[in-house]
């Protein structure tokens, strides 16, 4: 419950913040520029206007999140309110989570917002859209979001902000695209670090290539859950040794 | 800190902004009025000189749209190359038999052989005019950008200025000539046009190191250019190139035709 309590905290930060607003705006325009392109007067071309908005969604949602989830330990340590917060009965695993609850919902919340407005802007141009591929490409996301705001979460604890949201942008970028080629390079990381490719599904929905299976789905949230789970574990393993 | 940090993210989203509007503005121009890009372009300027590697990877992924959106296509898996005799049977390790992380991966990334069939082809036409518009160069991307505009779309009169802007650009690529001078020819059914194109291409390479039904190909259609512009010695001379690639026990319906050019023309100026 006190975990929830500071989740909420974390949650307005994003919303008070112009970053949300800027991307908002920024994507709306882009899109809406993209879906009046005119290719020869070839009608009813959106696939490619739908990989800009998910690719702009994705990117968004994981520059807000990822660097509002590293900033919350250093700016409470920062800031002195650390220890006036450990004061009252919060235990540390509660702030851990907290954070980190925090941070995926704030996330989660700008991803939706961007999401709809994509959602609604498709089905105008093209006047189709797989509900149930559209809603499996939310949930694998959040998935991802998860483990990235857990990383980030963990991470805050032992770097320092810059550090923690380069190392885990780099970290995100890398498995989500070079993931798979990782195995010939160095297999030790290849199993050890996330494989954030495992929770993008534009390819389906851009392409109208149909959903997931659902033990595929579910397979993937325990995945998901592992790793956040692993991250913030670390996360506070580091903090309940830090002296205050 | 967090006050810096915002301002930061707020200026880059800015930037990148400003970028994405030129670039699309640059990009939306030239498309509707289809002219060469010029060096003062802003596309050209923002891009710079990584515009032709954006091109090719645009026109790769042209490529991957035409497959469903995957990347490495059913050609290329190691089960099908191992069909194919590039691979040996014990070197070839079945993507299948990959581990659970390809397992799971290829359950949720479509992997399987796909081709965009239908009214679908058209989702691939974005990405062949921003690569060719970046990658001037790219003769490969030039021709297949003017045969789908022009096969699948009925869009003769684009797939052409795209052709001749690729002339411009490549003056050594004898397949942009030749295929521009196809394209007159059969499409536009405009010999006047299409004669000196199929000359040029056989300028600039030498035929004997073309394909011999390439070879023939120019070479007829050049023939029946000269032969509609009431050029018979020229004609003459180009279908005996084409019946030259043919052998002699050849009885394909082309080479009997080309054989009763011939002669028709040799009976009109026995000389």
């Amino acid at each position: 419950m006190r975990a929830f309590t500071i989740a909420g905290l974390v949650f307005k930060e994003i919303f008070r913040k112009k970053d949300f607003y800027v991307a908002l705006i920024l994507m709306a325009v882009i899109l809406v520029y993209a879906s009046n392109l005119n290719f020869y007067n070839i009608e009813n071309i959106t696939r490619y206007m739908k990989e800009l908005g998910l690719a702009l969604i994705f990117f968004f949602t994981a520059i807000l999140s990822v660097p509002l989830a590293a900033r919350q330990f250093p700016s409470e340590i920062r800031e002195r309110t650390l220890a006036v917060l450990m004061a009252k009965p919060v235990r540390r695993h509660e702030f851990v989570a907290g954070k980190f609850l925090g941070s995926w919902a704030a996330g989660m919340s700008c991803f939706f917002l961007y999401y709809a407005c994509f959602l609604a802007l498709v089905a105008a141009k093209s006047g189709a859209i797989d509900v149930a591929t559209a809603v499996q490409t939310a949930f694998l996301f959040c998935l991802g979001l998860m483990v990235l705001t857990a990383l980030a979460t963990g991470l805050s604890f032992y770097l320092t902000p810059p550090a923690n949201v380069t190392l885990t942008l780099i970290l995100y970028v890398l498995m989500s695209a070079y993931g798979p080629a990782l195995k010939s390079k160095t297999a030790f990381f290849y199993y050890l670090l996330p494989h954030f490719e495992f929770f993008d599904m534009r390819q389906r929905l851009v392409h109208d290539l149909g959903a997931v299976s659902s033990p595929i789905l579910g397979i993937l949230f325990l995945y998901a859950l592992a790793y956040a789970a692993l991250f913030l574990g670390l996360g506070w393993a580091k903090f309940k040794r830090t002296v205050l | 800190m967090i006050r810096g940090s915002a301002a930061g993210e707020a200026l880059i989203l800015a930037a990148l902004a400003a970028a994405t509007f030129t670039a699309a503005r640059a990009a939306d121009a030239r498309l509707a009025a289809a002219s060469p890009l010029a060096a003062g372009d802003p596309l050209y300027r923002l891009l710079g000189s990584s515009r032709e590697m954006v091109g090719d990877a645009l026109f790769l992924k042209a490529d991957a749209y035409f497959h469903g959106g995957a990347p490495r296509h059913f050609e290329d898996t190691p089960s099908d190359a191992q069909r194919e005799g590039r691979v040996e049977e014990d070197h070839a390790e079945t993507e299948e038999e990959g581990d659970w992380i390809s397992r799971i991966r290829r359950k949720v990334a479509f992997e399987g052989h796909y081709h965009l069939t239908g009214n679908e082809k058209k989702e691939i036409v974005p990405f062949l005019i921003w690569a060719v518009e970046l990658d001037p160069y790219n003769a490969t991307g030039i021709l297949s950008t003017a045969y789908w505009l022009d096969h699948n779309f009925k869009k003769t009169d684009e797939a052409a200025r795209i052709l001749e802007k690729g002339v411009r650009d490549n003056p050594a690529a004898w397949e942009i000539e030749y295929n521009l001078g196809k394209l007159d020819y059969r499409k536009k059914k405009d010999a006047v046009a299409a004669r000196p194109h199929l000359k040029e291409a056989l300028r600039k390479t030498d035929p004997a190191s073309m394909d011999k039904h390439v070879a023939r190909e120019i070479y007829y259609m050049l023939g029946e250019c000269e032969s509609e512009l009431r050029n018979p010695a020229a004609a003459l001379a180009a279908y005996r190139a084409a019946l030259a690639s043919f052998k002699d026990e050849d009885t394909v319906p082309l080479r009997l035709k080309i054989l009763q050019k011939i002669r028709s023309l040799e009976s009109e100026s026995p000389t």
